[in-house]
Protein backbone atom coordinates (compact mmCIF):
# COMPACT_ATOMS: atom_id res chain seq x y z
CA UNK A 1 0.00 0.00 0.00
CA UNK A 2 1.35 3.53 -0.85
CA UNK A 3 1.85 6.09 1.94
CA UNK A 4 0.07 9.42 0.31
CA UNK A 5 0.70 11.05 3.85
CA UNK A 6 3.55 13.52 3.67
CA UNK A 7 6.69 12.47 4.36
CA UNK A 8 7.51 14.99 7.51
CA UNK A 9 4.36 16.37 9.42
CA UNK A 10 4.10 19.76 10.82
CA UNK A 11 5.31 19.66 14.35
CA UNK A 12 4.64 22.99 15.61
CA UNK A 13 1.03 23.97 16.65
CA UNK A 14 -0.83 25.88 14.66
CA UNK A 15 -1.81 29.89 16.17
CA UNK A 16 -5.19 29.62 17.88
CA UNK A 17 -7.38 30.62 15.84
CA UNK A 18 -8.38 34.63 16.96
CA UNK A 19 -12.36 33.46 17.87
CA UNK A 20 -10.55 30.89 20.40
CA UNK A 21 -9.39 33.89 22.28
CA UNK A 22 -11.80 35.46 22.26
CA UNK A 23 -14.45 33.03 23.73
CA UNK A 24 -12.11 32.31 25.90
CA UNK A 25 -12.29 35.55 27.49
CA UNK A 26 -15.70 36.42 26.68
CA UNK A 27 -16.27 32.93 28.89
CA UNK A 28 -14.56 34.89 32.14
CA UNK A 29 -16.75 37.65 32.23
CA UNK A 30 -20.04 35.93 33.47
CA UNK A 31 -17.48 34.55 36.15
CA UNK A 32 -16.91 37.59 37.80
CA UNK A 33 -20.22 39.14 37.91
CA UNK A 34 -22.45 36.07 38.91
CA UNK A 35 -23.35 35.71 35.83
CA UNK A 36 -25.92 38.92 35.65
CA UNK A 37 -23.19 40.81 33.06
CA UNK A 38 -21.55 38.37 30.88
CA UNK A 39 -19.61 38.77 26.99
CA UNK A 40 -20.74 36.74 24.10
CA UNK A 41 -18.85 36.22 20.27
CA UNK A 42 -21.03 36.05 17.39
CA UNK A 43 -19.84 35.44 13.76
CA UNK A 44 -20.90 37.54 11.37
CA UNK A 45 -21.29 37.81 7.64
CA UNK A 46 -18.70 40.35 6.39
CA UNK A 47 -19.80 42.94 3.61
CA UNK A 48 -16.38 44.86 4.25
CA UNK A 49 -13.65 43.37 2.10
CA UNK A 50 -13.54 39.59 0.51
CA UNK A 51 -10.15 39.46 1.75
CA UNK A 52 -11.11 39.80 5.03
CA UNK A 53 -14.14 37.03 5.20
CA UNK A 54 -14.09 36.30 8.81
CA UNK A 55 -15.79 38.89 11.60
CA UNK A 56 -16.91 38.22 14.88
CA UNK A 57 -18.32 41.01 16.79
CA UNK A 58 -17.82 41.14 20.45
CA UNK A 59 -20.83 42.07 22.65
CA UNK A 60 -21.34 42.60 26.49
CA UNK A 61 -24.35 41.51 27.43
CA UNK A 62 -26.79 41.37 30.72
CA UNK A 63 -29.90 39.11 30.46
CA UNK A 64 -31.52 40.07 33.31
CA UNK A 65 -31.45 43.82 31.46
CA UNK A 66 -32.02 42.35 27.86
CA UNK A 67 -29.43 44.86 27.26
CA UNK A 68 -26.13 44.43 24.93
CA UNK A 69 -23.08 46.44 23.85
CA UNK A 70 -21.29 46.01 20.62
CA UNK A 71 -17.52 46.57 22.12
CA UNK A 72 -15.71 45.64 18.64
CA UNK A 73 -15.48 44.10 15.39
CA UNK A 74 -12.71 41.70 14.46
CA UNK A 75 -11.88 40.91 10.84
CA UNK A 76 -9.32 38.34 9.65
CA UNK A 77 -8.62 36.43 6.34
CA UNK A 78 -8.69 32.58 5.38
CA UNK A 79 -5.30 32.99 7.75
CA UNK A 80 -5.75 34.17 11.17
CA UNK A 81 -3.83 36.73 11.23
CA UNK A 82 -3.11 39.73 10.94
CA UNK A 83 -6.64 40.55 12.60
CA UNK A 84 -8.14 44.42 12.46
CA UNK A 85 -10.41 45.41 15.30
CA UNK A 86 -13.35 47.79 14.14
CA UNK A 87 -13.96 49.34 17.80
CA UNK A 88 -15.82 51.75 20.05
CA UNK A 89 -14.81 55.10 19.47
CA UNK A 90 -14.39 55.87 23.51
CA UNK A 91 -12.50 52.97 24.00
CA UNK A 92 -10.05 53.51 21.06
CA UNK A 93 -9.61 56.95 22.63
CA UNK A 94 -8.19 55.02 25.68
CA UNK A 95 -6.21 52.19 24.16
CA UNK A 96 -4.57 54.42 21.03
CA UNK A 97 -4.88 58.21 21.82
CA UNK A 98 -2.87 59.16 18.68
CA UNK A 99 -4.69 57.36 15.73
CA UNK A 100 -7.86 57.30 14.97
CA UNK A 101 -7.36 53.95 12.37
CA UNK A 102 -8.61 50.69 13.57
CA UNK A 103 -5.88 48.17 15.20
CA UNK A 104 -4.73 45.47 13.90
CA UNK A 105 -2.60 42.37 14.84
CA UNK A 106 0.38 40.80 13.17
CA UNK A 107 0.56 37.74 16.03
CA UNK A 108 -1.23 36.30 18.70
CA UNK A 109 1.11 38.09 21.07
CA UNK A 110 -0.40 41.21 19.28
CA UNK A 111 -4.01 40.45 20.05
CA UNK A 112 -3.79 39.63 22.99
CA UNK A 113 -2.22 42.48 24.00
CA UNK A 114 -4.38 44.74 22.45
CA UNK A 115 -7.44 42.75 23.85
CA UNK A 116 -5.74 43.23 27.07
CA UNK A 117 -6.29 46.81 27.06
CA UNK A 118 -9.79 47.45 25.31
CA UNK A 119 -11.03 44.63 28.13
CA UNK A 120 -9.27 46.53 30.99
CA UNK A 121 -9.95 50.43 29.44
CA UNK A 122 -11.99 52.82 31.55
CA UNK A 123 -14.78 52.64 29.06
CA UNK A 124 -15.50 49.02 29.43
CA UNK A 125 -15.37 49.12 33.48
CA UNK A 126 -17.60 51.76 33.30
CA UNK A 127 -20.34 50.06 31.16
CA UNK A 128 -20.23 46.70 33.31
CA UNK A 129 -20.24 49.20 36.57
CA UNK A 130 -23.39 50.48 35.25
CA UNK A 131 -25.50 47.40 33.95
CA UNK A 132 -24.19 46.00 37.52
CA UNK A 133 -25.87 48.44 39.33
CA UNK A 134 -28.92 48.49 36.68
CA UNK A 135 -29.32 44.42 37.25
CA UNK A 136 -29.00 45.17 41.06
CA UNK A 137 -31.69 47.47 41.23
CA UNK A 138 -33.79 45.89 38.91
CA UNK A 139 -33.64 42.56 41.25
CA UNK A 140 -34.60 44.80 44.69
CA UNK B 1 -49.79 61.74 19.81
CA UNK B 2 -46.13 60.85 21.26
CA UNK B 3 -44.04 63.59 19.70
CA UNK B 4 -40.07 63.19 19.27
CA UNK B 5 -37.51 65.96 18.62
CA UNK B 6 -34.42 65.56 16.92
CA UNK B 7 -31.10 67.59 16.76
CA UNK B 8 -27.46 67.63 15.92
CA UNK B 9 -26.39 70.60 18.09
CA UNK B 10 -23.04 70.98 16.16
CA UNK B 11 -22.21 71.04 20.23
CA UNK B 12 -23.37 74.70 20.24
CA UNK B 13 -25.12 75.09 23.58
CA UNK B 14 -28.44 75.80 22.64
CA UNK B 15 -30.44 75.02 25.81
CA UNK B 16 -33.31 78.01 25.39
CA UNK B 17 -34.16 76.67 21.72
CA UNK B 18 -34.36 73.40 23.10
CA UNK B 19 -36.58 74.51 25.54
CA UNK B 20 -38.93 77.02 23.52
CA UNK B 21 -39.41 73.73 21.06
CA UNK B 22 -39.78 71.17 23.59
CA UNK B 23 -42.21 73.59 24.72
CA UNK B 24 -43.73 74.89 21.58
CA UNK B 25 -44.24 71.78 20.07
CA UNK B 26 -45.25 69.45 23.54
CA UNK B 27 -42.37 66.99 22.89
CA UNK B 28 -42.22 63.82 24.90
CA UNK B 29 -38.94 63.05 23.82
CA UNK B 30 -35.45 64.95 22.91
CA UNK B 31 -32.57 63.31 20.69
CA UNK B 32 -29.76 65.14 20.95
CA UNK B 33 -26.45 64.57 18.94
CA UNK B 34 -23.04 66.17 19.41
CA UNK B 35 -24.77 67.88 22.52
CA UNK B 36 -22.10 69.43 25.09
CA UNK B 37 -24.56 70.56 27.15
CA UNK B 38 -24.03 69.20 30.90
CA UNK B 39 -27.15 67.38 31.57
CA UNK B 40 -28.15 69.50 34.71
CA UNK B 41 -27.92 72.82 32.84
CA UNK B 42 -30.99 71.42 29.83
CA UNK B 43 -32.89 69.98 32.45
CA UNK B 44 -33.11 73.19 34.26
CA UNK B 45 -33.69 75.08 31.51
CA UNK B 46 -36.49 72.01 30.33
CA UNK B 47 -37.92 72.34 33.48
CA UNK B 48 -38.18 76.13 34.41
CA UNK B 49 -41.71 76.58 34.36
CA UNK B 50 -42.50 73.22 35.43
CA UNK B 51 -40.86 70.05 36.03
CA UNK B 52 -41.86 67.89 33.03
CA UNK B 53 -38.34 66.48 32.09
CA UNK B 54 -36.29 63.56 32.68
CA UNK B 55 -32.19 62.51 31.11
CA UNK B 56 -32.91 59.48 29.86
CA UNK B 57 -29.24 57.86 30.72
CA UNK B 58 -27.11 55.40 28.60
CA UNK B 59 -25.06 52.73 29.38
CA UNK B 60 -22.49 52.71 26.48
CA UNK B 61 -23.46 55.18 23.96
CA UNK B 62 -22.08 58.65 24.38
CA UNK B 63 -22.87 60.33 21.44
CA UNK B 64 -26.42 60.59 22.01
CA UNK B 65 -28.35 62.49 24.64
CA UNK B 66 -32.38 61.40 25.33
CA UNK B 67 -34.76 63.77 27.44
CA UNK B 68 -37.80 62.43 28.11
CA UNK B 69 -41.47 63.37 29.68
CA UNK B 70 -41.26 60.06 31.47
CA UNK B 71 -38.72 58.15 33.86
CA UNK B 72 -35.92 56.44 32.52
CA UNK B 73 -37.56 52.90 32.91
CA UNK B 74 -40.03 53.58 30.12
CA UNK B 75 -37.70 53.88 27.45
CA UNK B 76 -34.46 51.34 28.60
CA UNK B 77 -31.37 50.66 26.01
CA UNK B 78 -31.89 47.29 24.40
CA UNK B 79 -28.21 47.29 22.25
CA UNK B 80 -25.92 50.03 22.25
CA UNK B 81 -22.77 50.58 20.15
CA UNK B 82 -20.97 53.96 20.35
CA UNK B 83 -23.01 55.92 17.61
CA UNK B 84 -25.99 53.69 18.17
CA UNK B 85 -28.76 53.52 20.95
CA UNK B 86 -32.07 51.17 20.51
CA UNK B 87 -34.50 52.01 23.14
CA UNK B 88 -37.56 49.68 24.08
CA UNK B 89 -40.54 52.48 24.98
CA UNK B 90 -42.99 51.19 26.90
CA UNK B 91 -45.37 53.22 27.50
CA UNK B 92 -48.47 52.18 29.92
CA UNK B 93 -51.32 51.58 27.61
CA UNK B 94 -49.95 52.40 24.48
CA UNK B 95 -48.11 50.53 21.70
CA UNK B 96 -44.47 49.89 22.67
CA UNK B 97 -42.06 50.48 19.58
CA UNK B 98 -38.25 50.26 19.70
CA UNK B 99 -36.77 53.93 18.97
CA UNK B 100 -33.21 53.68 17.59
CA UNK B 101 -31.08 56.80 16.83
CA UNK B 102 -28.22 57.02 15.30
CA UNK B 103 -25.46 59.30 14.70
CA UNK B 104 -22.96 58.24 11.83
CA UNK B 105 -19.71 59.18 10.74
CA UNK B 106 -18.81 62.19 9.05
CA UNK B 107 -18.09 62.12 5.28
CA UNK B 108 -15.02 64.27 6.08
CA UNK B 109 -14.11 61.38 7.89
CA UNK B 110 -16.13 58.19 5.69
CA UNK B 111 -15.94 57.53 2.52
CA UNK B 112 -19.62 56.21 0.69
CA UNK B 113 -18.57 52.90 0.52
CA UNK B 114 -17.66 52.70 4.04
CA UNK B 115 -20.31 54.26 5.28
CA UNK B 116 -22.82 51.85 2.69
CA UNK B 117 -21.38 49.11 4.64
CA UNK B 118 -21.70 50.68 7.76
CA UNK B 119 -25.69 51.03 7.22
CA UNK B 120 -25.05 46.95 6.61
CA UNK B 121 -23.91 46.66 10.15
CA UNK B 122 -26.87 48.75 11.40
CA UNK B 123 -29.62 46.89 10.06
CA UNK B 124 -27.90 44.15 11.48
CA UNK B 125 -28.15 45.45 14.66
CA UNK B 126 -32.10 46.45 14.34
CA UNK B 127 -32.67 43.13 13.14
CA UNK B 128 -31.60 41.52 15.98
CA UNK B 129 -33.51 43.94 18.43
CA UNK B 130 -36.31 43.63 16.85
CA UNK B 131 -36.38 39.74 16.94
CA UNK B 132 -35.27 40.05 20.74
CA UNK B 133 -38.18 42.04 21.66
CA UNK B 134 -40.27 40.02 19.38
CA UNK B 135 -41.68 43.03 16.94
CA UNK B 136 -40.68 45.55 13.88
CA UNK B 137 -42.45 48.29 15.43
CA UNK B 138 -39.20 50.16 14.79
CA UNK B 139 -38.35 53.99 14.10
CA UNK B 140 -34.75 54.83 13.19
CA UNK B 141 -34.28 58.57 13.34
CA UNK B 142 -30.69 60.49 13.59
CA UNK B 143 -27.62 62.03 11.42
CA UNK B 144 -26.91 59.41 8.99
CA UNK B 145 -24.76 61.96 7.39
CA UNK B 146 -26.17 60.55 4.26
CA UNK B 147 -28.59 61.19 1.51
CA UNK B 148 -31.68 59.22 1.13
CA UNK B 149 -31.16 58.34 -2.19
CA UNK B 150 -27.40 57.16 -1.61
CA UNK B 151 -26.58 53.24 -1.93
CA UNK B 152 -26.44 52.14 2.15
CA UNK B 153 -30.17 53.88 2.75
CA UNK B 154 -31.72 52.63 -0.50
CA UNK B 155 -29.69 49.09 -0.67
CA UNK B 156 -31.71 46.58 0.37
CA UNK B 157 -29.03 44.95 2.70
CA UNK B 158 -28.75 48.52 4.03
CA UNK B 159 -31.46 50.63 5.69
CA UNK B 160 -33.52 49.43 3.02
CA UNK B 161 -35.52 52.80 2.96
CA UNK B 162 -37.68 53.61 0.28
CA UNK B 163 -39.66 56.85 -0.81
CA UNK B 164 -42.96 55.61 -1.23
CA UNK B 165 -45.25 54.23 1.39
CA UNK B 166 -47.24 51.59 -0.88
CA UNK B 167 -43.70 49.69 -1.15
CA UNK B 168 -43.13 49.82 2.12
CA UNK B 169 -45.99 48.79 3.32
CA UNK B 170 -45.23 45.15 1.32
CA UNK B 171 -43.36 44.44 4.53
CA UNK B 172 -40.24 42.84 3.38
CA UNK B 173 -38.62 42.03 -0.32
CA UNK B 174 -36.25 39.29 -1.37
CA UNK B 175 -33.25 39.74 -3.25
CA UNK B 176 -31.11 36.41 -4.43
CA UNK B 177 -33.30 34.21 -2.06
CA UNK B 178 -32.88 36.64 0.93
CA UNK B 179 -35.62 38.39 2.99
CA UNK B 180 -34.71 42.12 3.62
CA UNK B 181 -37.45 44.25 5.84
CA UNK B 182 -38.07 47.62 4.62
CA UNK B 183 -38.15 50.97 6.23
CA UNK B 184 -40.49 53.80 4.72
CA UNK B 185 -38.30 57.22 4.30
CA UNK B 186 -40.88 60.25 4.40
CA UNK B 187 -37.77 62.19 3.49
CA UNK B 188 -37.58 61.81 0.16
CA UNK B 189 -41.02 63.93 0.31
CA UNK B 190 -39.38 66.75 2.04
CA UNK B 191 -36.50 67.59 -0.54
CA UNK B 192 -36.20 70.68 -2.57
CA UNK B 193 -37.71 73.78 -2.68
CA UNK B 194 -41.19 72.31 -3.21
CA UNK B 195 -41.39 71.06 0.32
CA UNK B 196 -42.68 72.84 3.12
CA UNK B 197 -40.07 73.61 4.84
CA UNK B 198 -36.44 74.08 4.11
CA UNK B 199 -35.05 72.13 1.35
CA UNK B 200 -33.25 69.96 3.39
CA UNK B 201 -31.49 69.74 6.98
CA UNK B 202 -27.57 70.50 6.42
CA UNK B 203 -25.92 72.61 3.94
CA UNK B 204 -22.63 72.23 2.71
CA UNK B 205 -21.44 74.56 -0.36
CA UNK B 206 -17.81 72.76 -1.66
CA UNK B 207 -15.93 73.96 -4.42
CA UNK B 208 -15.80 70.39 -6.50
CA UNK B 209 -18.21 69.73 -9.46
CA UNK B 210 -20.84 67.54 -7.45
CA UNK B 211 -22.60 69.39 -4.79
CA UNK B 212 -26.09 69.16 -3.55
CA UNK B 213 -25.92 72.50 -1.42
CA UNK B 214 -28.79 70.62 0.68
CA UNK B 215 -28.36 67.38 2.21
CA UNK B 216 -30.79 65.81 3.94
CA UNK B 217 -28.48 64.35 6.94
CA UNK B 218 -30.87 63.85 9.28
CA UNK B 219 -33.58 61.16 8.91
CA UNK B 220 -36.43 59.50 10.23
CA UNK B 221 -37.41 56.21 8.95
CA UNK B 222 -40.13 53.77 10.02
CA UNK B 223 -40.64 50.52 9.78
CA UNK B 224 -44.35 49.62 7.75
CA UNK B 225 -45.38 47.99 11.22
CA UNK B 226 -46.02 51.69 12.13
CA UNK B 227 -46.88 53.12 9.10
CA UNK B 228 -51.09 53.24 10.34
CA UNK B 229 -49.34 55.18 13.55
CA UNK B 230 -47.31 57.95 11.05
CA UNK B 231 -48.69 60.53 9.01
CA UNK B 232 -46.58 62.46 6.81
CA UNK B 233 -48.12 65.72 8.36
CA UNK B 234 -46.53 64.71 11.80
CA UNK B 235 -42.76 65.61 10.17
CA UNK B 236 -41.47 68.65 9.98
CA UNK B 237 -38.14 70.61 9.65
CA UNK B 238 -37.78 73.26 11.63
CA UNK B 239 -36.13 76.48 11.04
CA UNK B 240 -37.79 78.60 14.03
CA UNK B 241 -38.61 77.76 17.41
CA UNK B 242 -41.05 80.62 17.63
CA UNK B 243 -38.57 83.39 18.26
CA UNK B 244 -35.12 82.21 16.62
CA UNK B 245 -34.88 81.91 13.39
CA UNK B 246 -32.69 78.97 12.32
CA UNK B 247 -31.70 80.12 9.22
CA UNK B 248 -29.26 83.15 7.98
CA UNK B 249 -31.20 86.03 6.93
CA UNK B 250 -28.25 87.01 4.41
CA UNK B 251 -27.65 83.41 2.83
CA UNK B 252 -30.95 81.06 3.67
CA UNK B 253 -28.79 78.64 5.23
CA UNK B 254 -28.50 77.13 8.69
CA UNK B 255 -26.76 79.95 10.74
CA UNK B 256 -24.07 78.43 13.06
CA UNK B 257 -24.29 81.70 15.33
CA UNK B 258 -27.49 81.11 16.75
CA UNK B 259 -28.68 77.99 16.08
CA UNK B 260 -26.84 74.81 14.25
CA UNK B 261 -25.29 73.56 11.10
CA UNK B 262 -27.89 71.43 10.69
CA UNK B 263 -31.83 71.97 11.19
CA UNK B 264 -33.88 69.83 14.12
CA UNK B 265 -36.64 67.54 12.96
CA UNK B 266 -39.68 66.85 15.30
CA UNK B 267 -42.37 63.86 14.07
CA UNK B 268 -45.11 62.45 15.57
CA UNK B 269 -46.43 59.25 16.12
CA UNK B 270 -49.83 58.04 17.23
CA UNK B 271 -49.00 55.07 19.41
Amino acid sequence: MIDLWPQELPTELAPRAPVTILKEQAALLGKKTENIVEASVRLEKSWREEKRPFVYDFHIVSKPLNYSYKVFSLYHGFEPYPVTFSLDRDILEEVSPRSDEDLSAGSEEELLSILSRILQSEKIKKVIATMLAYAKAEAV
Amino acid sequence: MTAFLFWNLNAKPRSEIIANLARRHDVDVIILAECSIPPVVLLSELNRFETLYHYSEQVACSEIELYTKFPGSFIRPIHEEDRLTVRHMQLPGLLDILLAVVHFPSKLRWSGDSQAFECHELAGSLKEAENRVGHSRTVLVGDLNMNPFETGVVSANGLHGVMARKIAEKGTRIVRGRQYRFFYNPMWSLLGDASPGPPGTHFYGAAEHTCYFWNMFDQVLIRPALLDRFSNMDLKILDSDGRTRFLSPRTGNPDTKVASDHLPLIFKLSL
